[in-house]
């Protein structure tokens, strides 16, 4: 059967309609074009025609005249519309015409660079003319890097690369800084929230930089569809950036289902496992050899979802000799880059039919067309879910993408809301480069790269303030009217742009000799490689024997057993300072700083399968302190005072878990990015209190945020625990785990907290009302 | 909260310390006692047009031994045996006083922008003996007088000698020639690190290749109370809040025993490569030493070389390899059969390497058309291999690369015996 036959069979097959809460059909799109631009250096025109490429796309041919019109200049538009050529047409067209204008490139990940750099070199070498590119990155060996410095016309890299490997050594990269023109940034909505932060703060030392050596880049930058691409991309570069949007490429048809696992337990309202769901439905693709992407949203899973398709399709582990029988691989953080590039091709040449991957492989990494997607789980953001649908069927074609909900409230408001994500792109990407703790780190990192003139500005104006602060630490070192760093320490490597920390825990397998098999970084390691953790990697069970926190080292060794481990995280709160606080309705609401303590307890065994608890232990591991800033809710003791402490507590996790769960839909963050905490007494307020933190020092802005959407959050609570099919309380709606009952009793919490509100339930988190059922050319208008 | 507070108390919040240091008051408390770099160590204030830069100079006079040797003057030719050492033409025929000792004490041993240096030791033979200046940055802010003058220093010499300098003194002074716009540091003339020559001759011989190994095993000068290394930042640092010049003596004293070491390890490396055979150069030493002129290309000294090491040593450790690197060398002269005698011998001896046998194999194969005999010799490779791998020894690829010459012997030893038989190989 083919992907037509089996969608045919979708719409025939009750069972299937009965779990569908959405089919929708992108239809094959024409093209809208413009002619080649007319000024085109003729080397440039003559290899793109050797492309097949005569005429652009109508937004590749804006974005070509607003970079000539020397605007910083934005494209948003979907997975698949020549959006590299928005930027490659005018780096290529000035390098042709003026031999010694450099380019950076910024790519998110690695693997992403190494795939553009292809497909560039290629289009360079068809234009005859002598552009050199390089990638420089971490895998770069150490005899190519001269060469690089000297000679590279781009130089593609990542933002990690650009903030320890190039801008501490500037002085050795001057011709590039002295001629440099642009600055690509592809994928810019990747860079929200903590990392997002981070390389505001390195584009403002890139900036300070370029204007030692008497450049100023012009900014171009690519985007997936998120409601603020403009402001997102002023706030990263410091600049006001022209919106190019007018999406002209066309598209092959699409199909595009949600799909909601049955109700298999209905007093608990407990759904059939979402990884059960999904392996069945891309075991049906995959056994008929339809070349199928499967999306989960942690390393973990990923694991366990290739161990489970392997066995239901009978796949192989490797690539056999003669192509054959169907071949699986899992792709994720973690693995080594070799192995990855080894999947990635394995994926372009059709060896390898199906790949289970985290969001590694959302981006745009050129695996070639696949034909089916199956997301197991919401991804977390409405820009994420259509990349990874967008994996499958990026040339013309029919292709699907399969949206499996799991039972988290997030799923479940979106699988029973389609509305909301094919409405259009509600998602800010929110980014706060004034994160005092963020700014300070690359304040060091600037101050190492360049002394500090007095009255100069790095982003804010308290510059000299801080400055002032380092100094009297002894970092800096005041001479005439300039700070100059004083310091051993080389503090770029101190500083990790995708965490809190730098440091990484490496895993090391003990089982035959020792071999590092691979990484987790600092955060999460108290949760993946305490002892006695079961962690997973390319589907072999490992068993932890020993971590060394102080060295960051985790000795395991294969193992085969019928659980994998999961640990809980014990937080304690305290409020530091309260910045703003606000009677509202039937509650208070308040924003400020806080102290958080956390420190893992304990794990579960849990069997795989039937995914229940068999066994738990204990971890023994420092506790982790860190000030941030929270949101918090207080509940009025008028409320409350008829109520039963045991009752009260009920109602106060399920608040904390919706409010855990919902919130990071409006502000477009990962649901681990920010955590709620209940306290029946809060030792500050003395009243039942909710606080919702950024999990990051200093905060971000994302409780800042959750202050201001306060009545937003409480509507939209109450109306996924009225939309929740369970009696008393499920872990899509108020229970982590299931205990006590609480259903009801957060429902009766909510109402009293909404009740002097003129409750409306909301259905969009910021369109206020609910949204009528959008015709299908609104949605194709949105996502192209 | 004021920015001050979030930072006091994202900072400073979970280790309430007495004030660093760095703290202003008490930089200003102990700035009254402080004695100023001048007090401390005799030196002078030049002028330059970016202001005044303190340095420091002296003459050790002729006689002055530094370990086992006399810092007087250097050959006239020593710029031969530096070429000789790193195979640079250019040194040939440098007047040795236009050669500039040079190194330098930085804020940090990591490269990068950040990274500043603060002091600079040159150090020069000229009539009077040998003299070291030292130049300081007293502040950061006086870096361009600093730099100044070391352009100036740098642009009176023709030559340049330092140790580690390649990879360490000279890409650190470039950044802050970079830095303070000055353009690149003026150094378009030959350089030679003598890190890297000492590396061939003693790597493998003594614990380290680090110039206080180098001192101590071989220019036999052994410090005491030097600071170490790794201090050095530290004290700057300290002395910025403090201004005080005791800090820092001890950081001029430890430069200058690096320059007059390295122009000591110069004046060694002299004598020993003009004349190895003089005593106190051990037989290893010759044999790296003969090692080195082969790579640089100097056949016929290192053929002479080898050979003094098997005459002065029959039966010593160093025996086989010199007899190895010395069939080897007659082999790359064309004079193989010369060499034959030197396998043959080492077949005898009790090593594990299967170079002879293999070397023999090819001869016997190649040029004397002797199959018996080169099989033989790869009989007994095998033998070797065997009992290396009994011993646990690492293969690696030699088992496959014997068993395919192996499998050529066989074949050809069947086509000279059987030549009516058309091998499969061949009727390919």
């Amino acid at each position: 059967m083919n992907l037509v036959q089996i969608l045919d069979d979708f719409r025939q097959n009750p069972k299937i309609q009965s779990r569908l809460t959405a089919w929708r059909v992108l239809p094959a799109r024409e093209g809208n074009y413009a002619d080649l631009p007319g000024d085109l250096d003729p080397r440039l025109r003559k290899a793109l025609t050797a492309r097949g490429i005569h005429r652009l796309y109508s937004h590749q041919a804006e974005a070509y005249r607003r970079v000539q019109e020397g605007e910083h200049v934005i494209v948003v538009t979907p997975t698949a519309s020549g959006k590299t050529l928005c930027y490659n047409l005018p780096v290529l067209q000035h390098t042709l015409q003026e031999e010694s204008c450099r380019a950076i490139y910024l790519f998110p990940t690695k693997a992403l660079s190494q795939d553009q750099v292809a497909e560039l070199n290629h289009l360079i070498d068809l234009t005859g003319a002598d552009i050199k590119t390089y990638t420089y990155d971490g895998d770069t060996p150490t005899d190519a890097r001269k060469a690089i410095r000297a000679a590279g016309h781009i130089v593609v890299t990542n933002p990690d690369m650009l903030h320890t490997g190039i801008l501490p050594h500037h002085t050795k990269w001057m011709k590039l800084f002295e001629n440099l023109r642009f600055v690509v940034i592809d994928e810019i909505h990747q860079y929200r929230g903590v990392f997002g932060s981070h390389v505001a703060n390195v584009i403002r030392r890139l900036k300070r930089i370029c204007r030692f050596y008497g450049s100023n880049p012009q900014f171009l930058a690519c985007s997936a569809t998120i409601a603020n691409p403009g402001e997102l991309a002023a706030k990263l570069t410091g600049e006001k950036v022209r919106v190019v949007d007018n999406n002209g490429a066309p598209r092959g048809e699409k199909h595009f289902l949600f799909y909601n696992p049955p109700v298999v337990n209905h007093r608990l309202g407990i759904r059939r496992s979402c990884i059960l769901e999904s392996k069945d439905l891309a075991a049906i693709f995959l056994r008929q050899g339809i070349q199928t992407i499967t999306f989960t949203r942690s390393r973990l899973m990923v694991e366990v979802l290739l161990t489970y398709l392997r066995k239901a399709v009978g796949a192989l582990s490797r690539i056999p000799k003669t192509p054959s029988a169907t071949v699986i691989y899992g792709y994720r953080g973690g693995y080594l880059p070799r192995e990855r590039r080894r999947i990635e091709k394995g994926l372009r040449t059709g060896e390898i039919t199906g790949v289970v991957s985290t969001n590694a492989l959302e981006l745009g990494i050129d695996i070639g067309s696949l034909q089916v997607a199956v997301l197991c789980g919401y991804p977390g953001t409405v820009s994420s879910t259509w990349q990874q649908a967008g994996r499958a069927g990026r040339r013309a074609g029919v292709s699907a993408a399969i949206l499996v909900a799991g039972s988290s409230p997030l799923d479940q408001y979106v699988v029973t809301h389609p509305e909301y994500f094919f409405g259009g792109s509600p998602e800010h990407g929110l980014v706060n480069p004034d994160n005092l703790y963020i700014l300070v780190s690359h304040l060091k990192c600037a101050a190492f790269e360049l002394p500090f003139q007095e009255g100069e500005e790095f982003g804010v104006d308290a510059t000299s303030e801080i400055l002032e602060f380092l100094e009297e630490e002894g970092v800096l070192h005041r001479a005439g009217n300039r700070w100059y760093w004083m310091s051993e320490s080389f503090p770029a490597e101190e500083i990790s742009l995708r965490s809190a920390s730098a440091e990484n825990f490496v895993v090391i397998d003990t089982t035959n000799g020792s071999r590092v098999i691979g990484e987790v970084d600092r955060p999460s390691a108290p949760m993946l490689v305490h002892e006695e953790a079961i962690y997973i990697h390319g589907g072999q069970q490992y068993q932890v024997e020993r971590l060394d926190y102080e060295e960051k080292k985790a000795y395991v060794r294969q193992v085969d057993v019928n659980y994998y481990t999961d640990a809980n995280l014990a937080v304690q709160i305290a409020v530091l300072e309260v910045d703003e606080s606000q009677e509202t309705a039937g509650a208070v609401k308040n924003r400020g700083e806080v102290s958080v303590t956390a420190v893992a307890t304990m794990f579960k065994k849990i069997k795989l399968y039937t995914h229940e608890t068999i066994g738990s232990g204990r971890i023994h591991l420092p506790e982790e302190q860190m000030h941030t800033t929270a949101y918090w809710l207080t509940v009025p003791g008028s409320i409350t005072t008829n109520w039963k402490p045991d009752d009260l507590q009920a109602a106060l996790v399920g608040l904390a878990t919706l409010l855990e769960n919902i919130a990071p839909l409006y502000l477009m963050c990962d649901t681990r990015d920010i955590r709620a905490v209940p306290q029946v007494r809060s030792p500050f307020t003395g009243l039942p209190t909710v606080y919702i933190y950024d999990s990051y020092p200093g905060g971000i802005g994302l409780s800042e945020k959750v202050y201001s959407l306060h009545e937003q959050l409480l509507s939209a609570a109450l109306e996924v625990l009225e939309n929740c099919p369970c009696r008393e309380g499920c872990p899509s709606c108020t229970q982590k785990e299931i205990e006590k009952p609480n259903k009801g009793l957060t429902k009766n919490l909510l109402l009293a907290l909404c009740s002097q509100q003129n409750h409306q339930p909301a259905s969009g988190p910021t369109q206020g009302n609910s949204a009528p059922e959008k015709t299908w050319r609104t949605t194709d208008e949105c996502q192209g | 909260m004021s920015v001050r507070d979030k930072l006091e108390r994202l900072y400073r919040k979970k280790s309430p310390k007495e004030p660093k240091p760095g703290n202003h008051q008490s930089g200003i408390s102990l700035r009254g006692h402080a004695s100023r770099i001048n007090s401390v160590v005799p030196g002078r204030y030049t002028s330059t047009p970016f202001g005044l830069c303190f340095s420091t100079e002296r003459t050790y006079p002729p006689g002055y031994k530094h370990g086992t040797h006399h810092l007087a003057s250097l050959p006239p030719e020593i710029g031969e045996s530096i070429g000789l050492l790193t195979a640079e033409d250019s040194w040939i025929g440098i007047d040795p006083r236009r050669i500039l000792f040079f190194d330098t004490e930085t804020t940090g041993l990591t490269q990068g922008a950040g990274t500043c240096v603060f002091l600079v030791g040159v150090g020069f033979f000229g009539p009077q003996g040998f003299t070291i200046r030292q130049y300081f940055l007293e502040d950061y802010s006086q870096e361009r007088a600093f730099l100044y003058l070391i352009a100036r220093e740098l642009g009176r010499f023709q030559a340049l000698v330092t140790f580690n300098g390649k990879a360490f003194d000279l890409p650190l002074l470039a950044n802050r020639f970079i830095l303070a716009g000055l353009g690149p540091p003026p150094v378009d003339y030959p350089h030679c690190d003598l890190l890297y020559p000492a590396r061939r001759l003693w790597q493998g011989l003594l614990p380290s290749c680090a110039l206080a190994d180098l001192e101590n095993h071989i220019l036999q000068f052994h410090r005491t109370g030097d600071l170490p290394g790794t201090e050095i930042p530290g004290r700057y640092f300290h002395y910025l809040q403090t201004r005080d010049g005791h800090l820092l003596a001890p950081v001029f004293d430890h430069n200058r025993l690096d320059i007059t070491s390295l122009a000591t390890l110069l004046i060694h490396l002299h004598r020993f490569v003009t004349n190895p055979m003089a005593p106190g150069h051990s037989p290893a030493e010759v044999l790296a030493l003969a090692r080195l002129l082969e790579a640089r290309g100097h056949l016929h000294q290192s053929e002479e070389y080898y050979r003094a090491v098997l005459e002065q040593e029959p039966g010593g450790k160093m025996e086989a390899t010199a007899m190895r690197c010395l069939a080897n060398l007659l082999k790359r002269k064309g004079q193989v059969k010369k060499a034959v005698p030197l396998w043959e011998e080492l077949t005898r001896k009790e090593t594990f390497s299967l170079d002879p046998y293999i070397e023999l194999a090819k001869y016997y194969e190649h040029c004397t058309r002797d199959l018996d005999r080169a099989r033989d010799m790869v009989l007994r490779a095998r033998e070797v291999l065997r009992h290396k791998k009994a011993l646990g020894f690492n293969l690696g690829h030699q088992p496959a690369e014997l068993e395919h010459r192996w499998q050529r012997l066989q074949r050809k030893t069947a086509k000279r015996d059987h030549p009516g038989v058309i091998s499969r190989r061949s009727a390919e």
